[in-house]
């Protein structure tokens, strides 16, 4: 999907009459941010805002998540593991240490 | 004292607060000429010299019987002219002058993106290649064949591998730098946005608090240019028509007034020098209608 966000509130208002005018490519609208379909005329509409607004408008692509094609094992684990502890109160990190899990600093460090 | 207003309508010259233009000329294209809006090359040959106009003129420059108006937002302004203030006025011009100082630019990471794919490709094909050259190597080991030009071929192309994964390497140092100055980039737009938003709230309230302040002032001036209509006293009697008596008129909301009727009572309200453009009919006379409206006005 494209991922529109609009930085001033000019820009704001095309992609609010953009998102009314043409609600079958819009996937969904939050505030001056929206998703528009990854189609011809998505990408269309997005480059027009681009073309207007310049700068004040930022486009991204998204890509499906999968978890398990991107993200390591130990932190697939981790994220399970630590949703399901029967200790509510207990932070993650002692947590980690606990169950050999990957700590936050080494998270961080991890590209996808 | 202000300079006379002084306007040209092709080669005919006028002059004074109160000019009747009576030759054929578009009102639209004499307010275009005051407000300097007209980027056309001037063909009506209108030429004018007049005091610069006020925000508020924008809304009040040719007043005529079938105009629109934004009341409560001309009011506003107006009210500035007469040295209105509200308790906004002060975060409004820091949150404004802020916003001026901040025009974020934008890095650019797309020449660096280019690059690093073009460098990783390169280097793919250069160990591929030397994957083959050893291979071929051992094959004519093997077979006892000599080896040189093979070894030679293989130096030239990791020599080419290590400057293209320095080059790979480099490209994608400056893409993270890129991408991280585009991010920082991202903050400071948010940042001027908000501001954005905080300047057009201020606004809003400023607007507010004008409008509230000034409406019993706008209203005694409305009610005055319904009742000289009303006894034919220089404003043509049609545009007091349709209004409500006297005893429901004070509580009409501000909206529901006559554009025509609050445009004239805005421009004697308001304090200002550059000249109003009336229509024809309208008004008995530019003279009449100066003195009424206390403005300097241009009766085409």
């Amino acid at each position: 999907m494209l991922l529109v966000i609009a930085y001033s509130r000019g820009a704001r208002q095309s992609l609010r009459n953009i998102c009314r005018t043409h609600e079958t490519s819009v996937i969904r609208q939050f505030g001056r941010v929206a998703l528009f379909e990854p189609t011809g005329f998505g990408a269309f509409q997005a480059l027009r805002l681009r073309e207007k607004h310049g700068n004040a408008v930022q486009i991204e692509q998204t890509r499906p998540f999968n978890a398990a094609e991107t993200v390591p094992e130990d932190i697939l684990a981790a994220a399970t593991a630590y949703e399901r502890r029967e200790e509510p109160a207990l932070p993650y990190e002692p947590f980690a240490e606990r169950e050999s899990l990957p700590t936050p600093a080494e998270m961080k460090a991890t590209d996808l | 004292m202000t300079a006379q207003p002084v306007i040209e309508v092709a080669g005919k010259r006028y002059t004074g607060s109160a000019i009747e233009i009576r030759q054929p000329v578009d009102p639209n294209a004499v307010v275009e000429a005051i407000t300097g809006s007209d980027e056309r090359e001037s063909t009506d040959a209108v030429s004018v010299s007049v005091p610069a106009p006020p925000p508020v003129y924008a809304h009040i420059a040719h007043i005529h019987d079938e105009m629109g108006l934004r009341i409560q937002t001309a009011l506003a302004k107006a009210a500035r002219t007469v040295g209105g203030e509200t308790p906004y006025d002060e975060s409004l011009a820091t949150a404004r002058a802020t916003l001026t100082e901040l025009t974020p630019e934008a890095p650019g990471s797309e020449r660096h993106r280019h690059k690093l794919e073009t460098k990783t490709v390169e280097a793919e094909r250069l160990k591929e290649q030397a994957a083959t050259l050893r291979g071929e190597i051992r094959t004519r080991r093997k077979h006892d064949l000599p080896t040189e030009t093979a070894q030679a071929e293989l130096r030239d192309v990791l020599a080419a591998l290590s400057e293209a994964e320095t080059s790979a390497q480099a490209a994608k140092q400056q893409l993270t730098a890129a991408q991280e100055a585009m991010r920082e980039f991202r903050d400071q737009q948010e940042h001027r946005f908000r501001l954005e938003e905080r300047v057009a709230n201020l606004e809003r309230k400023a607007r507010a608090s004008l409008v509230e302040q000034f409406t019993p002032a706008f209203r005694a001036h409305v009610r005055e240019i319904i009742a000289l209509a009303e006894r034919e006293g220089g404003i043509d009697k049609t545009v007091a028509s349709g209004t409500l008596p006297t005893a429901e008129r004070s509580a009409t909301p501000l909206t529901a007034i006559n554009p025509t009727v609050a445009a004239l009572a805005l421009v004697r309200f308001a304090s200002f020098d550059t000249p109003v453009v009336l229509s024809g009919s309208l008004v008995e006379s530019a003279r009449a209608a100066a003195e009424i409206l206390d403005a300097a006005v241009i009766r085409i």
